[in-house]
């Protein structure tokens, strides 16, 4: 009993060192390749794993939709219509853009032609274990052209930021982490500020001026493009909250993401873009706050 | 059993609990199976299996994680060495056991984690920690431990043989 009980002291001691060890190995960074290795063995393992829980939850979804789907039928003829008149509008105006951007010599100005973007697709295998954190696992990697810092997004919106790099894959930081920030602009107001992940899944946008029109619950949020990381304009979330108190000099704003993390199937890693810096101060004529920290990780 | 059998099958919860749980999370968030496991096979073999484990999964855990590498591995061997000390028989034979070590491995491990990631600079809210991570995983935790306890039973009994039998 008392070998039994010394020798697993002896071995949690040895363990707690290793462990140790392999903190401060990762902290220098010398766990690239072991993790890299670890990553490529159980990469085809997540694979499998993530596509037979998407074709679960796809098998329920069909199952329950079956229930619904006369009403959906004619909801969706109905916003068929709907569509496609705001379509006819939508052309109208772009069409009215296009003239007017060209007047103006700010013809690059036009998001769709500026962000040139590369992209590479990747398939989500795996999601952060922990309920600490917000990461997902995609099979993409540095042989793909991934690199640190890249943005990733789907056609719903912003996803996050590449935040580790292996062979043939990559961990991505949502931009609802904790540790992930991101500068946004209010599409109705044009207020920019700065959104941070919070430990419920939302975003908590910071740095709002008091001004009663800059935030309203509704508000479309978007990528302000400011500090380079992101291409601009894209969909982060929609507001459903706003604090103020008449004590501070700022408001905030809480922000529901417009991806469903939950429901990723696949990814686009933005490749390359041209940054758009300094491009919205001649769009807008409002003054600028002060968007304090830099954007992407803490 | 063997480490032959304990990788594998430790490699395989950690791929389930990053691929397969986090699409279906109750309360936002999922259930802790790798440290399930651990906890149930330290309160059946005692240590030093539960230690080894133990490492082991949180090995898996922070290879999938983008946490640091240590920020699971280190509270799970916490954990474990605490479950093993149940597979000594310490905390007697009572059906409760299983459910109550899942509830305090869970608070152990979170609470582990959080100095851990406050000590590499990723400071978490307590509060909004507390009630929105901390309690309902040692919920889930504990209510799904009535799943895992049988089956790592089952497996202890399985290997239990084949040792004698070869033994």
């Amino acid at each position: 009993m008392v070998r039994s009980i010394r020798r697993s002291s002896f071995l949690l001691v040895f363990l707690l060192v290793l462990a140790l060890t392999l903190l401060l190995l990762f902290q220098a960074g010398y766990l690239q390749a072991v993790e890299s290795i670890g990553l490529r063995l159980l990469a085809p393992l997540e694979g499998a794993a993530a596509s037979a829980a998407a074709g679960a939850i796809r098998l329920v979804d069909s199952a329950r939709d079956l229930g619904n789907l006369q009403e959906r039928y004619a909801a969706l003829e109905k916003q068929a219509n709907d569509l496609l008149v705001e379509n006819i509008r939508l052309r109208e105006l772009e069409a009215e853009n296009e003239a007017l951007r060209r007047l103006l010599g700010f013809a690059q100005a036009n998001p769709d032609l500026q962000v040139k973007a590369a992209t590479v697709r990747g398939q989500v295998i795996g999601r952060d274990p922990t309920n600490l954190a917000r990461y997902l696992i995609i099979d993409v990697g540095e042989r793909d052209g991934i690199r640190r810092n890249m943005p990733v997004v789907t056609d719903e919106g912003l996803v996050g930021t590449v935040d580790q790099v292996y062979a043939t894959a990559s961990k991505v930081r949502l931009i609802n982490d904790l540790d992930h920030t991101v500068n946004v602009i209010f599409q109705r107001s044009r207020v920019k500020a700065v959104a941070r992940g919070q430990v419920d899944g939302n975003l908590l946008v910071e740095w709002i001026p008091q001004d009663p029109d800059a935030v309203a619950v509704g508000d479309i949020v978007l990528t302000s493009g400011l500090g380079g990381r992101f291409p601009r304009l894209l969909v982060v979330g929609q507001v459903i909250a706003t604090e103020q108190r008449d004590y501070e000099m700022f408001r905030r704003a809480v922000v529901r993401p417009v991806v469903d993390f939950e429901r990723l199937d696949f990814v686009l890693v933005v490749t390359g873009f041209a940054p758009l810096e300094g491009l919205e101060d001649l769009l807008t004529s409002e003054p600028e706050p002060t968007v304090p920290g830099p954007e992407g990780t803490r | 059993m063997s480490l032959y059998l304990s990788v594998p099958l430790l490699a395989l919860l950690a791929v389930v609990q990053s691929a397969v749980l986090p699409r279906f999370p109750v309360a936002g968030v999922h259930a802790d199976l790798v440290m399930l496991a651990v906890v149930a096979w330290g309160l059946l073999k005692g240590n030093p299996h539960a230690l080894v484990w133990g490492f082991i999964g949180g090995a898996f855990l922070d290879l999938l994680s983008g946490l640091p590498w240590g920020s699971q591995t280190f509270p799970l061997l916490v954990v474990a060495g605490l479950a093993g000390l149940g597979g000594a028989g310490l905390f007697g034979q009572h059906f409760g056991i299983p459910f109550a070590a899942a509830l305090v491995g869970t608070w152990v491990d979170y609470t582990l984690s959080l100095f851990i990631l406050n000590a590499l600079g990723r400071a978490l809210p307590p509060g909004p920690f507390v009630w929105q991570v901390l309690l309902p995983a040692s919920l889930l935790n504990t209510v799904a431990m009535a799943a895992i306890f049988p089956l790592a039973s089952l497996l202890h009994r399985l290997t239990h043989r084949e040792r004698l039998e070869y033994g």
